[in-house]
């Protein structure tokens, strides 16, 4: 494996700078390469993820944003032919059970709730890059992510 | 023999004229003679002086005298007719007397038989002329409909027959107060009609004179009365000529009669049911006479129209009916959906006040007055309806002379004596009202004017005045199809009502439940705007002080600034805690869930089972007994509750003593009977129990931040959860040394 894409959609400022900090830490320590790709308005980022020939990318959702919400960019995903099964964590704020439901309807692989602190940050980041999700599919009742990385 | 006159010579003026024996005046008209003659000895005892005029014979050549002995014809046939029959029948003949033709009338009066002749002259064409008359009777029933018309028709053929300047058909009311109902009169003539006469103008002497005798004729007003003579040992005093044609009237209504410039008269009594129900008057400018003929003509149309006063007054009470139900009608086919609009467009039309003949319509129908037409003054008609709904605690109350009921002093009830109220139910209601009938009189003429005072004193001027008065304070009576009429539109303004004002709650209803709406989805958004834009910034500051604290080095943090950022993220998160557990708090109103049952021993041991790495952290034991119940509720919120209870316990543990929860049914509770008590102990500090309600309060807090955490509404949150399982939550504690939190579960 020579790089690992993360793409990071979100139109928050401080949490791509926190999102940015955490990835370029946990960077360090690994044996491969990992490409950040942030947007905060989500121009060309369905387009920039098909012309990404990697085969080991993770996509992290925000779910509330203007214009479009982190829900219709994740069907966009799923009804698109060659993103179909790109790994998918939601990424949000919110607890909200009615969220987290339907974040699995539509698809999602996980779901993250945006944590408290810069060390959780990195844990649910090194969680998602370090499942092979082609063999893992999060079972109904381990779909929260959070309770994964503890 | 010797010869006397029965003159009655009592002195009459207006105050006694009510006594006034008019029937035993002494004296006849001079146009005919009148002998009397004695049933039991058929010798006359009495006679007119002017007899010599008509028979050429002296009245005292007459007097003592068998009647046979008077006449040229016998009158034997007659007599014995008349002795026979016991009714007060009259006997007409012409005959020639001494060269003269005379109608005779002949009558039994007490004792004796009144035998009056008057001139007469034979009319070759009046029988044909009667004949035609009488005929054209019978088109008039079917020419005219109401009673008035037929008057009309009745009193113009009349006019025709006698040739009188005037002809009037009078009508009494209950009182005898007349009205003329019908006049035909030569042009130049000033009319009559419409004008009203007290009952004082008649006497009641006189009234039960015109029910005996239905035909009076005076054919000159300025006649000289002829005496009546008996001889000396009659033994007779007065000579009762009620039914006589000849009887010399009144001197009062000589004077009446002179006073209005009349000449002649002939009047003939309408009787009804045996009351006196009104008089054909006719009044004549000259001298009049008329022959018996003509006389029963007149009386003939007379009886024409009472036997018609039935079959026209049910006619005219039809009419009328037929006149309110067209109102009724018309009204009632308004398409009106139910809004209180449609009130008010039944309050624009006439038809409403018109339907019973009132002056104007109030209703007060859901705190609003509608009015049309004549009707009181706001403030005096809140006086009127006090008195209607106070004094008669009935839905109905019809009445035409209110202030003789009641008195106001605002002189409303005298402004609208008469009044139709109808509750339609128990605020609403409608009253039509009727003015005083003193508007709608046209009087006699000025009643100072119309008769002049002469020396006896006759001036009607006080009679008239009472009759004013009378009259003042009541209006038309209500009659039956106009109530019928009303009753049957307040029926269908009672179910238009009633429909408004369902459809009004209804209508409330709608905004309410809309706005309701409106409110739930208000919460929903408060909720996303608390999850999100409150929690948003609290998890950034806990954030960024996080990538602080953890490399204090890298960021060069001092000591100090590391305590101090350490407060500020507790802070944070504290305040994230109270967000989300508001949001909690919230969801069990927001939220309708469907009840479960709930194994309360099963869900104890899940929830130990989840919290177990809490428990081990403090040292904390659960005991939970086997004899939990199963209730019936809401598995996420009982669960929120005991972890709420747990937690308290947790927090609030006595120093140096390990926690000790114990979980069971509390089947020793005053309430288990009625309810399912779950008990929850701990060995914790426990509280003084006059706190035992307060811990209940949202955001009541018994202790400091600084001693135990929280938020202060954990137990307003179980609080609420058990009153949305129609149960509720008591605390018992003892200071130092434990808290018992009891739930209540209705069985």
């Amino acid at each position: 494996m020579i790089s690992y894409s993360v793409y990071y959609l979100d139109d928050d400022e401080d949490d791509t700078l926190l999102f940015e900090e955490a990835v370029m830490a946990i960077a360090e320590q690994q044996p491969f390469k990992i490409q950040l790709h942030i947007s905060e308005n989500g121009t060309g980022f369905i387009e920039h993820i098909e012309n990404d020939q990697s085969n080991s990318k993770v996509v992290f959702l925000d779910i509330n944003m203007p214009v479009k919400s982190g829900f219709d960019y994740l069907s966009e995903l799923r009804s698109n032919q060659t993103l179909s099964s790109v790994p998918v964590v939601m990424y949000s704020t919110s607890s909200n059970e009615d969220n987290i439901f339907k974040s699995q309807q539509l698809g999602a692989n996980y779901y993250a709730i945006k944590p408290n602190s810069f060390n959780d940050l990195k844990k649910i980041i090194q969680k998602a890059i370090s499942i092979d999700f082609k063999k893992e599919t999060a079972p109904p009742n381990n779909f929260l992510f959070n309770q994964l990385v503890g | 023999m010797e010869f006397r006159d029965i003159v009655n010579r009592d002195i009459v003026n207006l105050e006694n004229c009510e006594d006034e024996a008019i029937h035993i005046p002494g004296l006849i008209q001079p146009h005919g003679f009148l002998i009397a003659v004695d049933v039991n000895t058929s010798i006359i005892n009495v006679c007119s002086e002017n007899i010599s005029e008509f028979l050429a014979i002296d009245y005292t050549a007459v007097l003592g005298k068998p009647i046979n002995s008077v006449f040229e014809f016998s009158l034997d046939s007659h007599l014995k007719d008349i002795q026979e029959d016991t009714g007060e029948q009259k006997i007409t003949f012409n005959e020639v007397c001494a060269g003269k033709l005379l109608a005779f009338t002949i009558h039994k009066s007490d004792n004796t038989i009144i035998v009056e002749g008057e001139t007469t002259e034979n009319h070759p064409n009046e029988e044909a002329k009667l004949y035609n008359a009488s005929k054209k009777l019978l088109s008039y029933i079917e020419d005219t409909n109401s009673l008035k018309d037929l008057c009309n028709s009745v009193a113009q053929a009349i006019k025709e027959i006698t040739g009188y300047d005037r002809v009037m058909i009078y009508k009494f009311d209950q009182e005898y107060n007349g009205e003329v109902y019908a006049e035909v009169k030569e042009e130049h003539l000033e009319p009559f009609l419409g004008l009203h006469y007290p009952h004082t103008d008649i006497p009641p002497q006189a009234r039960a004179l015109y029910i005996k005798n239905l035909l009076r004729i005076i054919g000159d007003v300025n006649y000289q009365p002829v005496k009546l003579f008996t001889y000396d040992k009659s033994n007779l005093e007065t000579l009762d000529l009620g039914l006589s044609v000849l009887r010399s009237v009144s001197p009062i209504h000589v004077q009446y009669l002179n006073n209005m410039g009349v000449g002649a008269t002939l009047t003939v009594s309408l009787l009804h049911k045996g009351k006196l129900w009104g008089l054909i008057a006719c009044h004549h400018y000259g001298t009049k006479f008329l022959s018996q003929e003509v006389r029963n003509t007149v009386k003939l149309h007379g009886h024409f129209i009472t036997s018609q006063i039935d079959v026209r007054i049910l006619n005219e009470q039809y009419e009328i009916s037929n006149q309110a139900n067209q109102c009724v009608d018309k009204l009632t086919a308004k398409e009106l959906p139910f809004v209180r609009a449609s009130v008010q467009e039944l309050f624009n039309d006439d038809a409403i006040y018109n339907l019973c003949n009132s002056n104007g319509v109030v209703a007060f129908i859901g705190s609003e007055y509608y009015t049309k037409g004549n009707v009181p003054e706001e403030n005096k008609l809140a006086s009127y309806i006090d008195l209607l709904v106070k004094e008669k605690n009935q839905n109905t109350f019809i009445s035409s002379n209110m202030p003789q009921l009641h008195q106001l002093e605002n002189g409303v009830l005298q402004e609208f004596p008469g009044v139709l109220f109808y509750r339609l139910d128990n605020v609403n209601y409608i009253a039509w009202f009727r003015v005083p009938t003193i508007k709608t009189i046209t009087w006699a003429g000025d009643p100072s004017k119309a008769i002049e005072k002469d020396k006896n004193g006759l001036s009607p001027r006080k009679s008239f005045q009472s009759f004013e008065e009378r009259v003042k304070d009541t209006s038309k009576p209500w009659l039956t199809p106009e109530i019928e009429a009303a009753q049957k539109f307040r029926l269908f303004l009672q179910s238009l009502v009633r429909s408004i004002l369902t459809n009004e709650d209804k209508e409330r209803q709608r905004i309410l439940s809309e706005n309701l709406k409106a409110v739930n989805t208000e919460l929903e958004n408060i909720s996303w705007i608390s999850t999100h834009d409150l929690q948003e910034p609290l998890r950034k500051i806990r954030m960024m002080a996080s990538t602080l604290l953890e490399n204090p080095e890298q960021y060069q943090v001092t000591d100090i600034v590391v305590k101090r950022i350490t407060r500020m993220a507790k802070s944070a998160e504290r305040m994230q805690n109270l967000v989300r557990n508001i949001l909690d708090y919230n969801k069990t109103s927001a939220e309708l869930q469907e009840l479960e049952d709930i194994d309360f021993y099963a869900l104890m041991v899940k929830i130990e089972e989840d919290i177990k790495e809490s428990l081990k952290e403090e040292g904390a034991t659960m005991q939970v007994s086997k004899d939990l119940p199963t209730i019936s509720g809401i598995p996420f919120l009982i669960k929120q509750c005991v972890l709420n209870i747990i937690s308290n316990a947790l927090k609030f543990k006595f120093p140096e003593r390990d926690v000790v929860i114990q979980v069971y049914t509390d089947v020793a509770d005053e309430k288990s009977d009625l309810y399912h008590v779950v008990a929850i102990k701990d060995n914790g500090i426990g509280f003084d129990q006059e706190h035992k309600d307060k811990i209940f309060k949202i955001f009541s807090r018994l202790h400091s931040k600084s001693e135990f955490e929280g938020t202060g509404i954990g137990l307003a949150f179980c609080k609420k959860i058990m009153l949305k399982h129609n149960g509720f939550i008591r605390a018992d504690g003892v200071k130092d040394e434990g808290a018992i939190i009891r739930l209540y579960f209705p069985k």
